[in-house]
Order: C-alpha cells, then structure tokens, then sequence
C-alpha cells in the first residue's frame, strides 16, 4: 500500500463534495473570514521596546525592575566633538546643547561637562562646585578645567574623551506609564537639533533609546520592502516553472490567505512586531509555497476524460495529502522545535510560523483543487514546457545516482565532513551593535562613541548584604571597592563605577585633601553618607544605591564586544566577585546586556535541544509515514547533510550563532525533511522493477516540483538578504542556501542512497 | 519656681563640673537659664520642616526673652559654618556689636569643636545628630549668649530641652543681643520688619535700646536670610 491510500474514501468524498456542490460557499467563507482578519493583519503595530527580545526568568526580570525602579529609566548619549572643546565656544557649545536636550518632551534630566558638579573642599568641608567654572572665558578657566578633570578621572571617563576633544552628554529619559508617543518623538527631535548643529561641530547620537526607535524604523521598513518583494520574486519564480497565469494565481491566492489568516491571529493574540516577528510575513509567503507547488505540479500531469476532472482532481489530491500533511506537519514541528528558545521573541516565531504553516497546509488543500476544479485539465490547455519531460539536470542526477551510488555517497561523506570542521568554528556570539549593517548612523554614531569615551555596554551588578543590612558601614565600602576595581581590571571594561567613588571624594574633600582614600571609621563614613543623602538631587548617591543603603550598585562599562567576549567575561566578574565578597553578600548582574549575554550562553544548549526534539519527531513522522526503519534511516541521511553544509558554510563564513541564525538549523530542518518527504512517497509508488529506473521515474516525477518548491523557498528566502537585520539577513540566505543543498541532496544522496538500501536488502535476501 | 530653678542650675554647674573647662553660669543670672518656665512665643524649623536642621523658638522665661536655637543635626560643622557667614553679614567691622559678633563666633566654633569631640563617646550610637543649644538671652539687667550641648526629647514632632550642659556663657552687650534677636527673627522666624517689630517690641525689656534697624532692610524684604 502506498503511503497516503489508506484512508481515501473519506477524503475522496469530502474533496467531491467540496468540488462540486461546495465550492462556492467555500470560496465565498474563504473570502469573508479573510476580509474579517485583513484589518487586523495590516495593523500589526511594532513593538517599541526589547522585551521579546530577551528571556523573562521571574528572578531576572524582578531584579531587573528593582533596578529600573531604583536607578532611573534608559539613557542616550549625545556626543560632541569640537577643536576647541575646552575654549569658551565649545564650552559655549555644549550648554546650548544640554540646555536644548533639557527642554525636549520626555527628557527628566541632562548631564554635560557643563553642569556636572564635583566635590570640592570649602570652609565647612566638602561642597559640591561646578567642574567647568563660569564664565567660559574666565582667564584661566581652561586649566581649571584641565585640573578639575584630572582631580576626577571616573567622572571624567564619562563625560570627555582622553583627547579633550569629544563631549558626552547624557540625556535620561523618565518613565511615563501609559504615554508612548513621547518616545517616538524625542529621537528624531534629537536628530533635528543635531541636524541644526552639524555645521559647527561634529555630532553623535546612540543609546538604548536610539537603538529601539531605529529598530522600529528598521522593522517597518522590512515590513513595507519584504512583502512586496517576496511577493514578486515569488510570482516571476512561478511563472518561471509553470508559465502559466494559473500557475501563479493559485499558490499566490494560497498564500495570501494564509498570511492573512496567521497574522490576523498574531494580530489578535496581541503581539506587536519585533525583529524576529517581522520576518513572518516573507516566511509565511515562502512556506506556504510547498503544498500549493506539489497539487499544481501534479495536475499538469494529469491525462484522463476532460468530463472527469473532479474525480481525477480528487484522486490526485488524495495521493499528494499524506506526504503534504506529513511535510506540512515536520516543517510545524521544526519552527516548534524553537519553543525551546528562551527568547520570547523566537517562541512566537515558531508558534506563529507552524500555525502558518498548518493554515497555509489546510488552505492548499481545499483552495487549490477547488480553483484546479474552474480550469479545464492541462492536455486541453496549452502544455507547460517545463512539465514536458524532466530537466536534463534532473536526468542526469538521477543517472549519476544509479550507476555510482558509492561515489555520490563519499562525496556526501567529504563534504559533511568539511561541514562538520566548519561548524565547529562557529562562534555563539550576539552583537546588538554589529547586528547593524555598517552603513547606518546608529552603528557609525556607537562606535564612535566606543572609541572616544568609556564603553557603549553596561554590565549592572547589584550588591547586597544577605542580612538585609544597609551596605555603609568602612567594611562593605573597601568590598565594593575592590569588587569594582576588580571588574575595572578585566579586558574589554572601559571602566567601572560604584559608590566608592563619591565616598572618595568626599572624603577626600571633607579632609581638605588630606584623606585619598576611603574613610577609615564608621562615623567619618556615616558622615560622607549622610553628606551625600543631603543632596536633594542625590546627583551621586542616587544613581549608585538604593534609598535604604541596602544594596549598591556597580556599573561595568564595557566595550562594544558581542556575547562571544562579553560571556566569558561576565562569568569572571562573577565568580571573582562572589570569591572576594565573601558568603555574607549577594551578587546579581542585571540590565539588558547582560541578559542577552546569558540568554546568547545558553543558546547552544537551547539549539541542542531543539535540534533533537525536531530531529527526533521527524524521524517518527517519516517512520510512521512510511512504516520503515530502512527508509527513515535513509531520509535521516539526506536530511542531514544539508545542515551539515550550512553549518559548515556559517563557520567559514564567520557568521556567529545568535537568536537569528539559531533559527536556521529547525527551520531548514523542517522544510529539508519535506523533500525527502515526497521523494521517498513518489519512490514508492514508481518501485517496481529494477531500482535504477524506479529512481529515474521518481526523479522525472517528483524531481521537478521538489526542485521548483526549492528553488521558490531557496529565492524566495533570499528575499530576506535585504533586510536590515544582520540576524535576519544571514537566516534568510543560509536557509535559502540550505535549500539548494537540500535539492542537491534530495536528487543524488537520497536515490544514491536508496540505490544501496535497495542493494543491502536484496544481498539479505539473497 | 525659685527651687526648681535653683535645681536645674545645680544641675547644670554639676554637668559643667563633668566637663572639664566649661563655663559656669553667673549664679546671679541663674534663673534666667533655667528653661522649666519657658513659654514658647513663636517657633520654626530650621532651615526648613521637611529637612530640619534644628528649631528656633522665641521663648520668654520669666520677665526675660529668649531667642533659642536647638541644632540637631548631622552637619554641625556646616551649620556652624553658616551661623559664621551670617553673623558677619550681618555685623560689619562699621556696626556697633562687630566685636561682641566675633567672640560670639570663636564661641560657637569652640562649642563646636567640644560637642564633636565628645560625639564619639555619645551613649545612643544609632543617633549620629550632633545637638547644640543656642540662647539670646535678654532680660532687664542681663544681656548674655549661652551656648549649651542639649539633651533633646521628641515631643509632637519638635524636639524638647530635657537638659543642657553648659558650654559657653557670654555676656555681650545689649546693642548686640538684642540686635541679634531681631536677625534671627527675620531669618529664621522669616519675620518681616514690622512683624518682628510688632511682636519682639512688647516683649522685649523696656530699658533695652539699641539698634535693631542697622540691617533692617532685610527683614523688610523678609526671610532673606
């Protein structure tokens, strides 16, 4: 029994019931579900934070609020770089600038050069001065400057480059639950006053702020390039392999619903669009290509009595819905497979990618043998060429893979191997700022930043006594110190900061300049704690520790390294950090960069996971499907070399693991398998004889729509090369490449492989 | 009246006893010391009720006026800082008192030094305020500033003398201490010229002159200080 035959009547039935009495009021409840889901599809709106960006353990993300709410909302970083940065017209300069960021909707609070205070000693002990003295053309005030920078180097590394040249001012926007739109307006506000000002000096612009809004404008622009491309090259692709009208109506019409439909219910299931999300659309549209292909692929090779047509139609459809349910259902399984992510933005793209891809399945099903069921059969229409006889690169495949079985196989083996080396090469590593093309300000605008001024990250590592104890007493402040000063040591740390610093101060103020250290007794520390309270602004205290003293923080800047450097790195503030502090003190990193970097560490061991589990559920569909060991060991082969080639292809290429291309390996997994999938069905039916023609029948057969619905997923992924994602961009062109493997595959690994299996059993029945 | 302020002055030459070097009331002016009668005219937080560094209060005791200032604060060495810069602001070298203003500032600055000397061995570690008591004392024959380390009571959200330990016992001139009253009462009572007029002139002794129009100007722009 063929696969798929077995439970034909039912099918056979409902499929003439809908292609005679029920088309129409199927195609009108087609029509109008898609009309009521169509608002909501076109209205996705785009998420305007990086909350799907990152995993939401419980206790991560209620460290990560008690941050928030303790230290203050996001910062962006202006930066101002002038010849004279220190003379009275930079000066000048960077005023207009803070006082002007200062006035912006949004903006709560505004440090510069020009209004930073330091400490300084007075006649009643330490007294908060400004660091750039007024007037700016003050004889003298330059080398006032130049003292009262050097007098204070953390402070310093913050707010000027080591060449004096560069200004940064830090702009801090304020929390306003429920208000939105304020944010969409103060970046390009910002970039307006930039504009202004370019000609006088040279003008940066970055910061997480930043970061969300253009990755808004990024995903928008995706959306409104991406679909109309994918559309298009989709339709030429089409009409390449049918060159007929109908050829391209139906899988269109196919996959129009199918984006309607998944993304009315993405819609309606409240999720706005982020980074990953935003590749739904074009993925929808690509995916829902197969089925659509294979029905329309058969039909041109339908022959029988015209007045026949439902019948034949019928049949034709019930032969092709268990290898199309069962491709549908791996490929499911495979975007699935990605609920492992810890990364809810990957999780929704698998959940939503399979949900398109059994809707794209259904409507294939139904929609296309009822529109087949308007169109008189093919022999009375005009031929498609392509349907003539198979390619003579498909013959010649399926020859090679007859007469040289072993050959095929070594090569596979050679270059699974290559693959193999390679992919050990690849490097998991998330590089938020490098997931930009170069081109872009935002990119251009941080590694300016980078470079000039202390590091673009923050690692936030928040220290408690695990007594509840307030952090004040001579004793916890030397800890924070040396904890700080550790982290400072490490590679790729620009700095670290912590209340250390202010206490220095002063103290270092309060003792007229006699004391560099830290105080030495409680009281004298209690007193430059207390001095520090007092500031109704807490301009120091305030963005280090808690209102209580409980817990204190240390700020790492680093460098703008990927995960790659920044994992390691964390693991060692960590560990030495809880070594040096002892068991009486607790140690949590927070902040959005160091969760990306532990969600980027556990990225491998979540790949793992999700590889096997897809793996292991498509074997078990192709057993099932096909009721033998042989044939799913031999589908295993052909679908693993591909992904073994892309994997090898990522590593000598450089591209990194990271939540992008993580996705590549299940999905292209999904949609491999779908090949073997009906190559080995259309072997079955054609096995009779001997094998070497059986595999040139199933070639000629099925080798044509395999390689059409490969060639569309492989162009129609390539669609995704001119995103603006870098993530995005290397998932779309490896899975496309992967699918040309896999048509590579699928014609000479899989019969050459077919070619020995058939060999082996005889041997054994011999 | 007379035992109970007999007793509160022998404790106070008692606690000045403990503390080596501290002045002794004149036991001629014993009563005008002793707070048990105080009645509080006016009061206000300084230098202001959400953050208090300490009260001023106008008191009169007995047939005497008294502008009391009761610090407690963590910051005395600010606060005394402050008390300097006023107090030579308000008493240039050409005004009559500029002399009894500075020995009033070397002993606030002494005072000060004696109470954070003393700070570390205080009994209540958790409370880290430093307290100092300031009187302006002005009665019919005496004119004096005695300053005192308080021991301070919360009573409805303002701090009251339990006891004193007196540090310094001035007598200045009356020109000078009445003077100051009236600066006090501007700055820290944020009394207008006339209010303060209205309010300290029936209070204050009938024979005492002096000049309390030298810096009037501010109290008539009122609480610039």
């Amino acid at each position: 029994m063929e696969p798929g035959e077995g439970n034909s009547p039912g099918i056979d039935s409902l499929l003439t019931r809908l292609l005679t009495r029920g088309r129409y009021a199927f195609l009108a409840a087609i029509v109008l579900l898609s009309a009521g889901l169509a608002p909501f599809a076109l209205r996705i709106p785009v998420e305007r934070n990086d909350d799907s960006m990152v995993s939401r353990g419980g206790a991560e993300r209620r460290a990560d609020a008690e941050f928030r709410r303790n230290f203050g909302g996001e910062e962006t970083l202006l930066t101002v770089t002038h010849p004279r940065l220190l003379e009275p017209e930079g000066l000048r300069l960077v005023e207009d600038l803070t006082e002007q960021a200062g006035n912006l909707d949004g903006v709560s609070r505004v440090y510069s050069l020009t209004n930073a205070m330091q400490v300084v000693s007075g006649p009643a002990g330490a007294e908060a001065a400004p660091l750039v003295p007024r007037p700016f053309d003050r004889p003298g005030n330059r080398a006032d400057i130049l003292s009262a920078l050097e007098d204070n180097p953390r402070l310093t590394s913050l707010l000027v480059s080591p060449d004096r040249r560069t200004a940064a001012i830090t702009i801090e926007t304020g929390d306003r639950p429920g208000d939105s739109p304020y944010r969409d307006e103060l970046i390009p506000a910002l970039r307006r006053m930039i504009a202004r000002n370019s000609g006088v000096a040279e003008l940066h612009l970055s910061g997480i702020g930043v970061q969300k809004h253009d990755v808004v404008e990024f995903i928008r622009r995706d959306k409104a390039v991406l679909v109309p491309l994918a559309v298009l090259v989709l339709m030429v692709l089409l009409w390449i392999v049918f060159r007929r009208i109908s050829g391209v109506v139906i899988p269109m019409a196919v996959k129009g619903t199918s984006l309607v439909w998944t993304m009315g219910i993405y819609a309606l299931a409240g999720f706005p669009l982020n980074p990953i999300t935003a590749l739904l659309p074009p993925l929808i549209i690509v995916l829902s290509i197969s089925t659509s292909v294979h029905l329309y692929s058969e039909w041109l090779r339908i022959s029988g009595n015209p007045e026949d047509r439902v019948r034949l139609i019928v049949r034709e459809t019930r032969t092709l819905f268990a290898p199309c349910l069962y491709t549908a259902l791996t490929t499911a399984v495979g975007l699935l497979s990605l609920l492992a992510s810890d990364t809810p933005a990957v999780r929704q793209f698998g959940v939503f990618g399979a949900l398109g891809v059994v809707i794209s399945f259904a409507v294939s099903i139904t929609l296309v043998p009822i529109a087949l069921s308007f169109l008189p059969l093919p022999e009375q229409a005009h031929p498609a060429p392509a349907a003539e006889s198979p390619p003579g690169i498909l013959q010649r495949a399926a020859r090679l893979a007859g007469k040289h079985p072993w050959w095929v196989m070594a090569a596979a083996l050679l270059l699974s191997a290559a693959g193999v080396a390679g992919t050990t090469r690849i490097r998991n590593n998330t590089d938020l700022v490098r997931f930009l093309k170069p081109s872009t300000p935002l990119y251009r605008d941080t590694m300016f930043i980078d470079r000039n001024l202390a590091g673009v990250y923050s690692l936030e590592i928040l220290l408690s006594r695990k007594d509840g104890r307030p952090l004040n007493t001579p004793g916890d402040i030397r800890r924070i110190a040396a904890f700080q000063e550790m982290a400072a040591r490490q590679d790729h740390v620009a700095d670290a900061y912590s209340i250390a610093d202010p206490i220095r101060l002063v103290n270092r103020a309060e003792t007229g300049g006699k004391a560099k250290g830290l105080p030495e007794n409680e009281d004298d520390l209690l007193y430059d704690f207390d001095l520090m309270q007092a500031d109704r602004e807490r301009s120091f205290l305030g963005k280090l520790m808690t209102k209580d003293l409980t817990a204190a923080r240390v700020s790492v800047r680093i460098h703008a390294v990927g995960t790659a450097a920044a994992a390691p790195l964390i693991r060692t503030i960590e560990e030495e950090g809880k070594a040096m502090l002892g068991d009486s003190y607790a140690l949590v990193p927070t902040g959005t960069f160091y969760r990306i970097a532990r969600d980027s560490n556990r990225l491998v061991q979540r790949q793992i996971t999700s590889l096997s589990l897809c793996l292991a559920v498509i074997l078990l569909a192709v057993h099932l499907l096909f009721r033998s060991v042989r044939l799913a060991l031999v589908g295993l082969i052909s679908t693993l070399v591909p992904v073994l080639l892309t994997g090898g292809l990522m590593g000598l290429l450089g591209i990194d693991l990271s939540t992008g291309t993580a996705m590549v390996f299940p999905v292209a997994l999904g949609l491999i398998v779908d090949n073997t999938i009906h190559y080995i069905s259309r072997y079955l039916r054609e096995r009779r004889g001997d094998v070497r023609e059986a595999i040139g029948r199933t070639t000629a057969g099925a080798g044509r729509a395999i390689a059409a619905s490969s060639l569309i997923l492989a162009f129609g992924f390539g669609v995704g090369g001119f995103g603006s994602f870098k993530p995005t961009i290397h998932f779309s062109l490896l899975t496309g490449a992967t699918m040309l493997a896999s048509l590579a595959c699928v014609v000479l690994v899989l019969p050459s492989c077919l070619v020995l299996a058939d060999r082996a059993g005889e041997g054994r029945t011999r | 009246m007379k035992t109970r302020a007999a007793a509160a002055f022998a404790l106070a030459v008692l606690l000045g006893l403990d503390a080596s070097a501290e002045v002794t009331p004149p036991a001629k002016s014993a009563r005008l010391f002793d707070g048990a009668r105080d009645n509080v005219v006016l009061g206000a937080f300084v230098p202001s009720e959400d953050q208090p560094q300490g009260e001023v209060r106008l008191i009169r005791r007995g047939g005497a006026v008294v502008m009391q200032t009761v610090l407690y604060t963590k910051f005395l060495k600010r606060v005394v800082a402050e008390i300097r810069k006023k107090e030579l602001a308000s008493w240039p070298r050409d005004r009559e008192g500029h002399d009894d203003a500075l020995r009033y500032i070397d002993a606030v600055l002494e005072s000060r030094n004696r109470i954070q000397e003393r700070f570390p061995g205080r009994a209540n570690r958790a409370d880290r305020r430093q307290k100092m008591l300031i009187e302006f004392i002005l009665s019919g024959n005496a004119s004096l500033v005695a300053i005192s380390e308080p021991e301070l009571e919360e009573a409805n959200g303002h701090m009251r003398v339990v006891s004193k330990r007196p540090i310094v016992v001035l007598e200045l001139s009356r020109t000078y201490v009445r003077g100051d009253i009236y600066e006090i009462a501007w700055d820290a009572l944020k009394l207008g010229q006339k209010e303060s007029k209205d309010l300290l002139e029936p209070l204050l002794p009938p024979d005492s002159g002096g000049d309390a129009e030298a810096s009037g100007e501010k109290g008539q722009e009122g609480n610039t200080r």
